[in-house]
């Protein structure tokens, strides 16, 4: 049984599940939605907030919460499977998706697919919603996630806003 | 109250093992506490954290005829097993019982020391009551809700614990006063 | 046993009406929703209630902000940058205002009773 479904019967309509920092929502917060704030990856507070409704799950995958620096060089938690060292490109990936456990495995698989590889990979993966931060602090996202996003950083770091390939094109440029 | 067990003899098992008389009297009490625990998580309540918290009375029973250490033993009994009972042990519901027992007992043990002629049943009930719904909410903001709203919780409960304080101080003060009719009589 | 209250026992429901009255008092009266600054400083976070005055000395990257509450507002009252905007930039007071020196790293936000956000995603 799903965790929504497990609520309902418990009769709980409106909840906000948070799984160390990975979260879902269920219904609203009294009369508004729920308020999500995404945490800068670098220090300094929040990147951005977002409105999240009935059932979206927010979930980052990042470089920043497991991680050690050895010769200036920063080894963290998620590996490419293709070089067997930490993936590099990016420092964080949020996924809005309705599904909790396959947001966090495509926050994951876009985290290695890289600045270049992720938008494709995303279309094939049917996300709609997506947001990158890159090593420089510069994001990128979808249309569908620029539009309900809101900067909060200041200054604001530089956004821009990626056309996902249509879904099953072949994709140049995929990994690095 | 008496011990159930204590009229009839022991028999001589192993010395180890053989209750005392005191054993008796407090797995009495608890056991009386425990009903009334359970009793009360069974009832609805208006609102979260709002019980008449009638467990209490058998703590101020205890407290006045046999001494603190009486008391704190049936309290911990009575939050430990009610924990096993209800299935909440280690719960967050359990902790918060058990901020509250804890605090009320120490409460109590200041309140027993008062020079004078200390508190009636009456002022134990309230103090302890005050000092149980205390300890839960620093508890609960210590642990699962460090958010300033706790302090505007704390108006109604305090207030509702106050009222059952008083009033399980009055009903301890009247099984104390039928308890002396009998012995009197 | 009489039920006659002993003056210890008046002395706990004397001062038990006392505590609940400051309590219904903070929580139904004191006027306005209260306001939190949110002091963000390299070193970390910290959070000061706006209801109560008083100055406070924040670590940065050069030095002591001083900061002051009063009468629900917030101000730099020092700070060891060359400009000064900050200090400068006067008292902050409701919900969503910012100030801040950038220089030292410390930056201020005042937040409402709700809360901004009812989760942080990471």
């Amino acid at each position: 049984m799903g965790l929504r479904e497990r609520l309902r019967r418990m009769g709980v309509a409106n909840a906000l599940v948070n799984a160390g920092g990975d979260l879902r929502v269920l219904g609203r917060h009294g009369e508004r939605p729920w308020r999500i704030g995404i945490r800068a990856p670098r220090g300094g507070g929040i990147l951005a907030a977002l409105d999240a409704v009935d059932g979206e799950a927010v979930f980052t995958s990042g470089d920043y919460e497991r991680y050690f620096t050895w010769q200036g060089r920063r080894y963290h938690h998620i590996l490419d499977p293709r070089t067997g060292r930490p993936a590099r490109g990016l420092v964080s990936v949020t996924v809005v998706h309705d599904d909790g456990s396959e947001a966090d495995a495509y926050a994951t698989a876009l985290f290695v697919a890289g600045p270049r590889g992720w938008a494709a990979l995303a279309a094939r993966l049917g996300l709609r919603q997506v947001l990158v931060v890159d090593e420089r602090g510069r994001l990128q996202a979808t249309p569908d996630m620029a539009r309900r996003l809101r900067i909060v950083a200041r200054p604001a770091p530089p956004l821009e806003v990626v056309e996902l390939p249509a879904a099953g094109a072949r994709t140049r440029g995929e990994g690095e | 109250m008496k011990p159930p067990a204590a009229q009839g003899r022991v028999p001589p098992q192993s010395a180890l093992l053989r209750p005392e008389r005191e054993d008796l009297r407090v797995a009495a009490l608890a056991a009386l506490a425990v009903a009334l625990h359970v009793l009360e998580a069974a009832l609805p309540s208006p609102v979260p954290g709002m019980k008449p918290g009638l467990a209490n009375v058998v703590t101020l029973l205890a407290l006045v005829r046999f001494g603190w250490r009486t008391a704190a033993w049936v309290a911990a009994l009575r939050v430990l097993v009610s924990g096993l009972v209800l299935g909440t042990f280690l719960s967050p519901t359990f902790l918060l019982s058990a901020g509250g027992a804890a605090a009320a007992l120490g409460a109590l043990g200041l309140a027993a020391r008062c020079p004078g002629r200390g508190f009636s049943p009456l002022g134990l009930g309230l103090v302890a009551a005050m000092a149980h719904m205390g300890g839960q909410l620093l508890v609960a903001w210590a642990l699962f809700v460090p958010h300033p709203a706790v302090a505007l919780l704390a108006a109604p409960l305090m207030t509702a614990a106050a009222a059952f304080g008083t009033l399980s101080g009055i009903i301890a003060w009247r099984i104390l006063a039928q308890e002396e009719a009998t012995e009197q009589a | 046993m009489r039920l006659r209250p002993t003056p210890a026992d008046l002395l706990a429901f004397a001062a038990a009406a006392a505590l609940l009255a400051a309590l219904h008092l903070h929580a139904w009266g004191g006027g306005g929703p209260v306001v939190t600054a949110r002091v963000e400083t390299p070193a970390g976070t910290r959070l000061l209630p706006l209801d109560r005055a008083g100055t406070y000395r924040v670590p940065g990257a050069l030095g002591e902000s001083v900061l002051e509450v009063r009468d629900g507002a917030v101000r730099f009252v020092d700070s060891p940058c060359r400009a000064k905007v900050c200090v400068r930039s006067g008292w902050a007071r409701t919900s969503g205002d910012l100030v801040a020196c950038l220089p030292n790293g410390v930056v201020v936000t005042l937040t409402g009773p709700d809360g901004e956000y009812d989760a942080i995603n990471f």
